[in-house]
């Protein structure tokens, strides 16, 4: 990889510019839905130096809706209730769209574009895994896995019926009313016809996973008090903190009415937060965060690393981020070789302390350092961006639509060259505030390696030194890590996440301004314990209102 | 290939009919089988869309695939090369010089990638102006206003449309710009972008469910198949068993995307009875094999401890060409059983970051080759990447060729096609300089079929028109003649002969 194409790979991750053109639209505006009512929350963390601040363009509907399971929650909550893998089979779902702003995948907000064959898409993914889990000499007992029952013979009305209802308030989050079952169970004669209950069975579970209320997440509240039904709310919290649907008890909780006050739902929290998929839940939510969702297996000794420091400190209750600044990292062998780190205990993996230097904590990973649109070598244009909008939740807006990448001079060293292209043609003013954090990424590869000068250009060495505009200057990741863990803004930028996450959409600073501040108190309260912010955000009684159309 | 035989209305009349409540077969009578237009009279329309530019930033040669020669027998470059491995070069004409402008009609507006979307496929200026609404189409596109006038005209094909996309994901950590490149009108005037299917068994499902060759049609294999189809019918019907009480709970925007579902479900019931009609009254269509299992997604970028981030792997590609392959082959198939007339095919979609190494050997995406990302800077590189795309559209272009219709003609001599691409090669947009990539200048539209007596075969040069009114012209061609598209006016008559 040449210089120059390493020089332009940090002009195209952004669009830049080359010399002559003006950018016509560029502003650096907090990453938020910003009413114009001043808050805590559109300020810029306390005149901090946020830039900009224009209103957002999109106005949000900060209003309870429908929402569609993200791919990946369809996935867990199918492969769940049926016991076998989703695989391939999921691409027949629309690709869940994520922004630079919310890069979580259950935003719903823009869900509804890509639905126009979504029923015929979900049937057929229904059909896919629903037909050979019933189809003749697969295992025998899939209906009294589903259902609680042995059929008695091809025709067997009672246990279709308790099939209907146990599995169909699974699929459907909700008990099968009466008429459901009247409509399902004219389907037994199909097992009759073919001899084999089962023909019956699978046209029962395919219909309950193909009726929208699977896969269309309805809250419609309830209109007496103005929340969502305790129904809705086992499945908001089900989904939130699993990523699937409700299991049995949390559904017998909800029928119970036992989760209408925070205690109870606290509790169920705690409960839920118990589940194996929590914790999982907990390392997607920081990989889509930090952008590195999208890595494949080639990448695992990456993604065990960061989800050790994750389980390690967010289960471990620690300080969250200390994610930043942590002195230890989990590495294989062989990841410890590739990155010139000492050799950790075992082959397979172990905590080794970094030796003085530039790294330190998830900035120094292989799975931060590796997030970028496209391969070649790392932009610092784009590792800025990425920190602004992740870190400080302060938005640039897209590339201008003018850019043309010229060729660099050859010899030019990047940092020179970068820093005089982008002070003319009206490019400084966002590039000033993405690139010098960059820089100060400069001597990180994207596979995480360290290097003392640009590969191509030995006389080009390589700092270290950036800073964080507005707040100060920092050397290497560690030293960036420290400087973004003593920022409040970042406290802020992680409940804002947090509140991404957990109700599908961007926030809005004045309607959600209630909710962040008991969540920001709750994290600052616990020494920035995570699940005190998320236990929070998810019990309080915003989570559960029914917000409705002025 | 096997014989079209499932005569599905003899199926359905079993003893489950009236058992499922099914809906009865006198529904079926309105679905009035095709095979009445499949005639000479017939006419096909094809929108293809790759997410690229024509040249790389910088270089002076805006591309390697306008030939140098005008009208027949042109020399192939690097971009059109794989023309030659179908025979295509005879078939295929390259329309150059096209060009979107800043201001006036069908401008290109706000932002490159994506922002071409509208005035390009609609010939509406791009309005949108947030990465949120990136890519957002102003109008109805030529495809759809085709299969409406074709409705109009009484074309009663099972599926009015077919959208398909061959780049099976994003491959990037966001934003993720559009892949849409169809549009409705409804019938309120409110514009419905429709989805393109990803999934190459969603899309034999849609087309062929429940087709069969006459060696599976044993006693036994016929009921088992009505039995199926009957098992399909009830899980439709039960998607709408509770509609009324549900969208009374819910709020108008709620009822309106739950009422979508229901609607969809209800269609497919109807397309399930189309198809019925079809295979019981057009015994002669054939109907390809299942394809295998979709392959599967892969990841966004495979940086590892050997490879660092060198494109050298599979990762940012999910077999791509063995999807191109087989949407093709579906195409195809579709259109000889004249299931529908009218395709749009999303290639790969706006500021594609599909890895290019399993198909061209580059280590690179498709963006990336623009911008010098990766490898020496190069339109000629570009014009490689280019050329994997249009490869699939000369083998579709053959294959239409090579497929007859019911009186035995070529299905290609009634079709009209357009390969329409991202952008072009020049001044940047927006106040950019020479040479840029990012650039509507010196745009190309490839165009196949000979609908209407359109040229085949030949190098057209158009100099300054828009994209959008070749897409007229072929709308023109196949029998849809409208003033304009969009706001773009004025067709061209120097595609046809």
């Amino acid at each position: 990889m040449s210089t120059r194409s390493l020089l332009l790979l940090a002009l195209v991750a952004l669009g830049g510019c080359d010399g002559e053109i003006i950018a016509t639209r560029r502003t650096t505006r907090p990453e938020v839905l910003d009413p114009g009512v001043p808050t805590p929350w559109n300020s810029g963390g306390g005149g901090s130096g946020a830039v900009g601040g224009g209103a957002a363009e999109v106005r949000p509907v900060v209003v309870t809706a429908v929402r569609r399971l993200s791919r990946a929650e369809a996935e867990a909550t199918l492969s769940a209730l049926l016991g076998v893998p989703v695989g391939a089979a999921a691409q027949r779902l629309p690709e869940d769209r994520v922004t630079v702003e919310n890069p979580f995948d259950n935003d719903r907000t823009g869900q509804a574009a890509s639905e126009s064959a979504l029923a015929e898409a979900h049937e057929g993914l229904v059909r896919d895994l629903v037909t050979p889990l019933f189809a003749a000499g697969a295992s025998t007992g899939v209906v009294a896995r589903l259902g609680g029952c042995t059929p008695a013979g091809a025709e067997d009305p009672v246990c279709l019926e308790k099939l209907i209802r146990t599995f169909g308030r699974r699929a459907l989050r909700r008990p099968v009313t009466d008429a459901e079952v009247a409509a399902l169970l004219p389907v037994g004669a199909l097992g009759k016809d073919a001899g084999r209950f089962e023909l019956a069975a699978q046209a029962v579970v395919s219909a309950l996973l193909t009726h929208p209320e699977f896969l269309l997440r309805v809250e419609a509240g309830d209109p007496a008090t103005g929340t969502l039904t305790p129904l809705e709310v086992a499945s908001k919290l089900a989904f939130v903190v699993t990523g699937a649907g409700p299991d049995d008890w949390l559904l017998d909780l909800a029928l119970a009415g036992a989760l209408r006050t925070r205690v109870e739902r606290r509790a169920a929290v705690d409960r839920l937060l118990a589940d194996p998929r929590a914790a999982k839940q907990l390392r997607r939510f920081h990989a889509q965060w930090l952008g590195y969702a999208g890595l494949g297996t080639a990448a695992q000794p990456f993604l065990d690393e960061s989800n050790a420091l994750v389980d390690d400190v967010v289960g471990q209750r620690k300080d969250h981020l200390s994610l930043l600044t942590s002195s230890r990292t989990f590495v294989s062998a062989a990841l410890a070789k590739h990155y010139g780190l000492p050799a950790p205990a075992a082959a397979d993996g172990g905590w080794v302390d970094y030796p003085a230097g530039q790294r330190a904590g998830i900035l120094s990973h292989g799975t931060f350092l590796s997030v970028q649109p496209s391969g070649g070598e790392a932009s610092p244009t784009h590792r800025g961006r990425w920190v602004m909008t992740r870190f400080l939740c302060r938005g640039i807006g897209a590339a201008p639509g003018n850019v043309k990448i010229t060729p660099p001079p050859a010899g030019t060293c990047r940092r020179a060259y970068l820093t005089e292209l982008h002070a003319s043609g009206g490019c400084q003013s966002c590039h000033a505030q993405m690139d010098p954090i960059g820089f100060g990424l400069e001597r990180f590869a994207l596979d995480g390696t360290e290097h003392g000068a640009e590969a191509s250009a030995p006389a080009c060495g390589l700092t270290g030194a950036g800073e964080l505009p507005g707040i100060g200057s920092f050397t290497g990741p560690r030293g960036l890590g420290a400087l973004l863990a003593s920022t409040p803004d970042v406290e802020r930028c992680v409940a804002r996440h947090a509140l991404r996450a957990a109700e599908g959409r961007l926030e809005d600073v004045a309607a959600d301004a209630p909710a962040l501040d008991a969540a920001l108190a709750a994290y600052r309260a616990s020494h920035r314990d995570l699940k005190a912010l998320l236990t929070e955000l998810w019990t309080q009684d915003d989570f559960v209102a029914r917000k409705e159309a002025p | 290939m096997s014989p079209f035989r499932l005569h599905r209305r003899a199926l359905l009349r079993g003893a489950f009919g009236a058992a499922l409540g099914l809906p009865l077969l006198e529904a079926m009578l309105d679905a009035s089988p095709a095979l009445a237009q499949t005639t000479a009279a017939a006419r096909r329309f094809v929108v293809l869309f790759g997410g690229f530019s024509l040249g790389a930033d910088g270089d002076p040669m805006h591309n390697d695939l306008v030939p140098t020669t005008t009208g027949k027998n042109y020399a192939l470059r690097t971009a059109t090369q794989p023309f030659a491995a179908y025979g295509a070069q005879s078939l295929i004409s390259i329309v150059s010089g096209l060009r979107m402008p800043e201001t006036g009609a069908g401008a290109v507006r706000f932002n490159w990638h994506g922002g071409q979307q509208s005035p390009l496929l609609s010939g509406v200026s791009s309005t949108s102006q947030s990465d949120a609404q990136n890519a957002r189409i102003g109008g109805p596109t030529s495809d759809q206003l085709v299969a409406d006038a074709f409705v109009a005209q009484g074309v009663k094909t099972p599926f009015a449309s077919l959208q398909l996309k061959v780049q099976a994901k994003m491959y990037s950590p966001g934003p993720s710009q559009g892949d849409i490149i169809s549009q409705r009108a409804g019938a309120n005037g409110a514009l419905q972008p429709l989805s393109p299917i990803v999934s190459p068994r969603q899309v034999f499902d849609k087309l062929f469910f429940g087709a069969t060759a006459p060696s599976a049609q044993t006693v036994a294999a016929q009921a088992a198949l009505r039995r199926e189809r009957a098992a399909r019918r009830s899980v439709l019907d039960f998607c709408a068993v509770d509609r009324a009480n549900l969208l009374g709970r819910v709020g108008q925007a709620d009822a309106q995307r739950l009422g979508a579902y229901f609607e969809q479900c209800r269609a497919l019931e109807k397309q399930l009875d189309a198809l019925d009609a079809m295979s019981a009254a057009a015994p002669t269509c054939t109907t390809p094999a299942q394809p295998a299992a979709d392959p599967p997604l892969g990841a966004d970028s495979n940086v590892s401890l050997n490879n660092g981030a060198t494109y050298s792997d599979d990762s940012g590609s999910s077999n791509e060409d063995l999807r191109a392959k087989v949407m093709v082959d579906l195409l195809v198939a579709a259109f000889q059983c004249d299931l529908t007339r009218v395709a749009s095919v999303t290639v790969t979609q706006n500021q594609s970051f599909l890895n290019m190494f399993k198909l061209t050997g580059q280590r690179s995406d498709v963006h990336a080759l623009s911008h010098y990302i990766s490898g020496p800077p190069s339109t000629t590189a570009m014009a490689k990447a280019q050329g994997w795309h249009y490869g699939h559209f000369a083998r579709l272009v053959s294959l239409l060729r090579d497929a007859k219709d019911a009186t035995g003609a070529s299905l290609l001599a009634s079709s009209a096609l357009a390969f329409v691409n991202e952008g072009g090669h020049g001044p940047a947009d927006f106040g950019g300089a020479a040479g840029g990539a990012h650039s509507s200048e010196n745009m190309v539209a490839l165009i196949a079929g000979g609908a209407g007596g359109l040229r085949q075969g030949e190098h057209v040069p158009a100099p300054g028109k828009h994209p959008a009114q070749v897409l007229l012209t072929l709308m023109q061609a196949v029998g849809v003649s409208r003033p304009g598209l969009g706001e773009l006016t004025g067709a061209l008559p120097g595609l046809f002969t």
